[in-house]
């Protein structure tokens, strides 16, 4: 059952990969390309799903938002795991008063209620895909650095690292040869996971107008823009991009919980220490 | 827990609830029938009393008229206070329309302007009194010229209008001393900046008091003003125009359009402003709905810094014009509703004329002149757009497509509003989407605003010497032909300089309950919700 | 215990320091400059200025971040100038409109979830058990902001069974006498029907939408740890000793899955309050969530500070009392 599910989402991440890698050849028009002729038609032969106000073929900006949602996500875990793991591991490896102080901040940065701090810090980078994925990097650091800390706690107390220690193995060594690899599993779920909300948090952004520039093709602002177009019963406009980020969360979940219990046979999650 | 001490609760619970019961109820009438259905709704039996309004920008800033800068702050100062004169009206195929270039009495009930024209003495109405019974005399009038001097906005319009002095002659009588002569100075006494506040309360009271309370003549009074939901005013029965038809103006903050729409479709509101221009069709055919849809004083334009290369090349920003489809524009943009922009001002402002303007949708003729300017290949350049408004980013992506066809590339900075005000204020944005409704209908205003060189608006950086001289030598001409003539040639000079392309004069679009009466609108966009009745 | 909280209370102390000065840091880097958008379009340059030295928005960062701490000192939460309210006054007016529906969605979410997770766990791979994954999984992976406008789209528009969409009673309803501000209980205490009705109706969409995350996670929660419990040993032996099967698994079962819940529960209800942003966008509900995006728009500074202040401390305390609650319900917890 449970390696059914990570097989489901591994097709649905898939998918969207292949989809988004092969937009340019898939797509029946140019996702930006304006023909005010068309305008707001209901999905049909010739438009899958529909066009929207400037008569965009709403399929061919779904296959390309698929590369900007993607892209932001990797590039948003990639800041949070960049900057996380490294204060995680070093927090828990030398402990004390650094190691304090780091998870003070990063628990601080937990308090905060995180789509406010996205918006927050989103709006102060400025407009663009770059603020968005920044900000959203940021928000997820500290759950990076939550788990790498503990992580490295429990397993610095190893007595291979102890014996290394002896040795008079450098610090960064042992960090990087020895914890980091023995950390990997549950750091994959956590990203696997954690690409899952960037996704959300990303498209959230857009959708309140903090994300990408118009007219980048991208599903959560594609929602926002056809919320006007709900009551005259346009609902393709919000309904298919709606779909679209729906199936790839879900795609991430599955995987992320598949991996979970394939990784880790005790079936003890690792989220709720 | 055991049975005993649940009981205990259970009927604590229930003396709580029965103490509670004999709060007042604010959904059943005082005089609550015994049959069954006693609780209806509050306006089933205030029917014909009450108002509501949904108001699109906002819960305003501020009650005080001499602070207030937005347009939701604008109508309550309409509202609370009056002015020594004020804006006219007339009738126009059956509507009433205001008429902010004309001006007529309403404190003050007459005046005399000196020969130099830097006097004027005006005689204020009998009996006016304010809302807390003290009379509406000179020296209220000193108070509150000394008062808006202070504050921000209104502060701007008393330098503006170049006010030396206020002195009071007799109780009745009031003197203004002008730096200048000044055509437009009644023009600025009819603004919201110049309403006349109660000197026995505001002078009682902390500065800021003003902020969330009324202190004025108006026709109505400020009962409640909850940010979050809605402001509510009742009728000021003593009011010396005569007492309000109804008794009660709710104004209801919906900030999306859709839902607007949907709360006057549903009879939730009975009047609702900014309907969306793509869904005047639908609604014009909903039998309880009427659809105002009058062109203001707002202008949409595209504006072009000329300290950003290639912007500084006039052939470049013509060539931007040449791309510009205005009737496309209208008709995708504001589903017709607005009229194309042919001068730098509204064709609403006096003097206005659209002589000059030659440019029309040609891309042959932009890519020639992009060729003369040396930009043949094109250029990249970011367009700077308020998130607040749907319909710039409309735009935007619109001229986006169009730009491409000539091989310019046009990048969209959408930003949020404050964001957009820093940018275009501190002449940082190349180009911008950019919109105006001047307060003061008047060209002097417009353009000293927004097109002399050392413009609070002049977000383009637009600096002629022609215009600055035309425009200082207009503002003290006293006759009304040449000064127009003036005026016109500015408009002429602005154009040939193009430091904007003109999009279009959008249409203010409100949508009214067929029992709602007395609907008045101005063509600076200002909600006066005093005139109507059911 | 009470030195044990005063102790964590005393541990807060640094992180909220550290929350104020972030959101200092945060509000001061937002892009735009508050005096123009106080002062309006068409004010000179000299008058903007005015603004600016009034607000002190010209002065030194460490001179302004020190004004504001003393002004927190006293109380005060500053003045939002884009309601033209004190933020005390707005926050009093809108937190109970989002503590409604904060307790509003959190009540949907438990009376799902419980009992889902129950029968889930007791009868594993049943068709309870399927609705119960493929619930979860939904609720963790539809973006509410979607999810609410379908709802709308479906509830409103087609069927036409709820009000519209917008604030928490019809606009021809008067809201209930102020008595808690959460306008159920306010209409329920005066027991004034038609604004029961109507709220409940405005509540009904939103709540359901801020729900379906607590929902997913807690349904998950409580089955899996049930299934923990039965598949323990002690539980063999309960069963071994005659107890019926139902009474073995609610007896121990519920007591043990109880915690991680809580936990759960705790968390939530922190991320709730801020997490309303977009449910409140979309709806139009007047609460905490709403206000804190109008004011990063507006670049209003002293709201944001204070409600993410708020939200911070709040989120701290919840925690503080779920952590107390785990005392309660385990006595072998002990507290240092």
């Amino acid at each position: 059952m449970q390696r059914r599910l990570l097989l489901v989402g591994l097709v649905f991440i898939l998918l969207w990969v292949v989809l988004a890698l092969l937009a340019p050849w898939i797509a029946p028009y140019d996702p930006n390309g304006i023909r005010t002729e068309d305008k707001l038609q209901s999905p049909n032969m010739a438009h899958w799903f529909g066009t929207d106000n400037f008569g965009r073929d709403i399929f061919s900006r779904i296959l390309y938002g698929a590369r900007v949602t993607l892209w932001t996500g990797v590039l948003a875990i990639g800041i949070a795991c960049v900057a996380g793991i490294p204060l995680g591991a070093i927090a828990g490896y030398f402990g004390g008063k650094v190691g304090n102080i780091i998870m003070r901040m990063m628990d601080t940065l937990l308090a905060f209620p995180s789509l406010i701090l996205a918006m927050a810090l989103a709006a102060s980078i400025g407009p663009g895909l770059l603020g968005a994925l920044l900000a959203v990097g940021i928000v997820a650091m500290p759950e990076f650095a939550r788990l790498m800390y503990g992580q490295t706690v429990v397993i610095k107390e190893k007595e291979f690292i102890e014996a290394s220690r002896a040795l008079g193995v450098r610090h960064t060594a042992i960090i990087f040869q020895h914890i980091l690899p023995n950390a990997l599993a549950p750091l994959i779920v956590q990203i696997t996971l954690g690409l899952g909300s960037a996704v959300l948090i990303t498209s959230s952004l857009s959708f309140l107008g903090l994300g990408v520039r118009p007219p980048t093709a991208e599903w959560g602002a594609m929602i926002s823009y056809g919320r006007d177009y709900i009551m005259s019963g346009e609902w393709w406009m919000t309904f298919f991009p709606g779909i679209a980020i729906a199936t790839t969360i879900f795609g991430f979940i599955l995987l992320g919980d598949g991996l979970r219990d394939a990784l880790d046979p005790h079936g003890r999650s690792p989220r709720h220490k | 827990m055991t049975q005993k001490k649940f009981n205990v609760l259970i009927a604590a619970l229930l003396v709580v609830l029965l103490l509670a019961g004999c709060a007042k109820n604010s959904n059943s009438n005082d005089t609550a029938s015994t049959d069954g259905q006693s609780t209806t709704a509050s306006t089933e039996s205030a029917a014909g009393k009450t108002i509501t309004l949904a108001y699109s920008q906002g819960a305003g800033q501020t009650m005080d008229p001499h602070d207030a800068g937005d347009l939701t702050s604008a109508s309550y100062a309409f509202a609370l206070y009056d002015q020594l004169v004020t804006s006219g009206t007339e009738e126009v195929d059956g509507k009433t329309m205001g008429r902010t270039d004309q001006i007529v009495p309403s404190l003050a009930e007459s005046w005399t302007i000196s020969d130099d024209l830097t006097t004027y003495t005006f005689t204020l109405r009998d009996g006016v009194k304010f809302q807390s019974g003290e009379p509406v005399n000179a020296d209220a009038v000193v108070y509150s010229f000394e008062r808006v001097q202070t504050k921000g906005e209104g502060g701007s319009a008393y330098t503006l209008a170049n006010i030396k002095s206020v002195t009071k002659i007799d109780d009745k009588t009031v003197a203004f001393k002008l730096g200048a002569p000044n055509h437009l100075f009644l023009k600025y006494l009819a603004t919201f900046s110049f309403s006349i506040v109660d000197p026995s309360i505001a002078k009682n009271n902390a500065d800021d008091y003003l902020t969330t309370h009324s202190a004025g003549s108006g026709a109505y009074k400020l009962e409640k003003w909850d940010p979050a939901t809605e402001a509510v005013f009742v009728a000021n029965k003593d009011y010396w125009n005569g007492a309000p038809k109804v008794e009660k103006i709710v104004i209801k903050f919906v900030a999306e359009a859709s839902n607007r729409e949907l709360f006057l479709q549903k009879g939730e509101v009975d009047v609702a402003f900014d309907i969306p221009a793509k869904d005047v069709e639908s609604l014009s055919k909903n039998d309880n709905v009427t659809i105002n849809s009058e062109s203001s004083n707002r202008i949409v334009y595209l504006g072009m810094n000329a300290n950003f290369k290639p912007f500084d090349q006039l052939k470049v920003r013509q060539a931007i014009n040449y791309v510009i489809d205005q009737n496309k524009l209208i008709q995708d943009v504001a589903y017709g509703q607005a009229a194309p922009l042919l001068s730098s001002i509204s064709s609403k402002s006096p003097d206005y004329t659209a002589e000059g303007y030659e440019y029309k949708y040609d891309l042959e003729k932009a890519k020639a002149l992009l060729k003369e300017a040396g930009y043949e290949n094109g250029f990249t350049f970011d367009l700077t757009v308020n998130s607040s408004t749907q319909d710039y980013e409309d735009i935007a992506v619109l001229l986006k497509a169009e730009l491409e066809k000539i091989g310019v590339t046009l990048n969209i900075n959408k930003v949020a509003p404050a964001q957009y005000r820093e940018l275009i204020n501190n002449k940082k944005a190349a180009a911008y989407l950019g919109k105006y409704t001047s307060l003061v209908n008047d060209p002097s205003y417009h353009y000293g605003f927004l097109l002399e060189s050392n413009g609070a608006s002049n977000y383009t950086g637009y600096s002629s010497k022609t215009v600055d001289d035309l425009l200082a030598q207009a503002n003290v001409e006293p006759d009304d032909a040449k000064r127009a003539e003036l005026y016109k040639q500015v408009q002429k000079q602005v154009t040939a300089d193009s430091p904007w392309a003109y999009l279009y004069e959008s249409n203010l679009i409100v949508g009214i309950s067929k029992d709602v009466k007395g609907y008045i609108f101005y063509p600076d966009e200002i909600a006066r919700f005093s005139s109507l009745y059911k | 215990m009470p030195r044990y909280v005063l102790k964590r209370i005393a541990m807060m102390i640094p992180s909220v320091a550290g929350i104020i000065i972030i959101t200092f840091i945060l509000t001061r880097v937002l892009p735009g400059d508050p005096a123009l958008m106080i002062t309006g379009e068409q004010a000179l340059p000299e008058f903007v200025d005015k603004v600016r030295e009034e607000y002190g928005f010209n002065e030194p960062l460490f001179i302004q971040l020190w004004d504001y701490m003393k002004q927190l000192f006293r109380g005060d939460l500053g003045f939002a100038w884009h309601t033209g309210h004190s933020v005390a006054s707005d926050f009093a007016s809108r937190f109970p409109a989002t503590l409604e529906l904060t307790l509003a969605s959190m009540a949907i979410a438990l009376i799902v979830a419980v009992p889902l997770g129950i029968v889930a766990a007791s009868k594993q791979n049943s068709i309870v058990d399927h609705i119960s994954r493929v619930l979860s999984i939904i609720g963790t992976s539809v973006p509410i902001f979607w999810l609410g406008l379908l709802l709308i789209t479906l509830f409103y528009s087609k069927l036409g069974w709820l009000p519209a969409p917008i604030g928490r009673i019809s606009g021809n309803i008067n809201p209930p006498t102020h008595i808690t501000g959460l306008y159920i209980a306010d209409s329920l205490l005066s027991g004034d029907l038609v604004a029961l009705k109507s709220s409940l109706h405005h509540l009904l969409l939103p709540a359901i939408c801020l729900s379906m995350s607590t929902m997913a996670i807690v349904t998950k929660m409580i089955r899996a740890s049930m299934l923990e419990v039965i598949r323990q040993d002690f539980m063999r032996t309960a069963k071994a000793k005659g107890l019926s099967e139902r009474a073995v698994i609610y007896k121990h079962g519920l007591i043990n899955s109880l915690i991680p819940t809580l936990t759960v529960i705790g968390l939530q209800f922190g991320a709730l309050l801020g997490g309303a942003v977009i449910i409140e966008t979309i709806f139009v509900w007047p609460g905490i969530g709403s206000y804190v995006t109008e004011s990063i728009l507006s670049a209003d500074y002293a709201p944001i500070q204070a409600m993410t202040l708020i939200s911070a401390v709040l989120y701290g305390l919840i925690n503080l009392v779920v952590e107390l609650l785990y005392g309660v319900l385990d006595p072998r917890v002990r507290y240092e």
